[in-house]
């Protein structure tokens, strides 16, 4: 099964938005989050031609609601 | 495209594309585009194709931009240069919402906090009722033929 990782910078990403972007596509998606200090690192498991729409889905799907909570004062 | 703009501090914006199969990717300085300009660029853009962010170097955002559809290298070049101009726009409405905060502020704080005043409808409302309530005290209207009898 292919594996496919992605860095999320926590000055750009927030930490609660990828949580719940996880949580949001867990049943569409595998994906494993690590967090350390600077990054979040999101290891995408995909198995058909559709994992990489996923994916991207993933992403805008974190970045939406990074910035709906930096709009509503939860800085990213 | 690739537009440069040289100021007194020698400031430089340098838009690089990257055209690979359907993504484009430049990098935004922050020292010219604040993150909440980018930000509401991107959030302009997330229904029209995927985005993502990433951070190369210390106060720079690498845009990826990727076309949900197929798309050409002009295309690609096109979708990159509306996403530039939306971040002008943006970073130009940040700048207005930061000089115009404090008359904002001032205004709402009069709205909130200083003692309500009758607007000039009300009182005009309760002139006609005075009015009304003195000619009858029960508000019954009485036809004209009684009146004159």
């Amino acid at each position: 099964m292919p594996k496919n990782e992605l860095d999320f910078s926590h000055s750009l990403y927030n930490q609660h938005a990828l949580d719940e972007t996880k949580v949001a596509y867990s049943e569409l998606l595998d994906v494993a989050l690590s967090h350390d200090e600077n990054n979040s690192r999101a290891t995408f498991e995909t198995d058909d031609e559709n994992g990489t729409l996923l994916v991207d889905a993933f992403c805008n799907h974190a970045l939406f609601l990074t910035i709906q909570q930096f709009r509503d004062g939860d800085s990213a | 495209m690739s537009p440069q703009t040289d100021s007194s501090e020698s400031t430089t914006v340098e838009l690089t594309y990257n055209i690979d199969e359907r993504q484009v990717s430049f990098d935004v300085h922050e020292d010219v585009f604040v993150l909440d300009a980018i930000y509401g660029a991107a959030y302009l853009f997330v229904d029209r194709c995927w985005l993502f962010l990433a951070r190369p170097a210390d106060k720079v955002v690498r845009v990826h931009l990727k076309t949900k559809e197929e798309a050409d290298e002009a295309a690609l070049d096109e979708l990159a240069g509306e996403f530039a101009n939306e971040l002008l726009n943006q970073a130009m409405r940040v700048r207005i919402g930061e000089s115009t905060a404090t008359l904002r502020e001032y205004t709402m704080a009069r709205a909130f906090f200083t003692t309500p005043v009758q607007s000039s409808i009300d009182a005009l409302l309760a002139e006609l009722d005075a009015e009304e309530l003195e000619e009858d005290d029960l508000e019954i209207s009485v036809p004209w033929e009684e009146t004159g009898a």
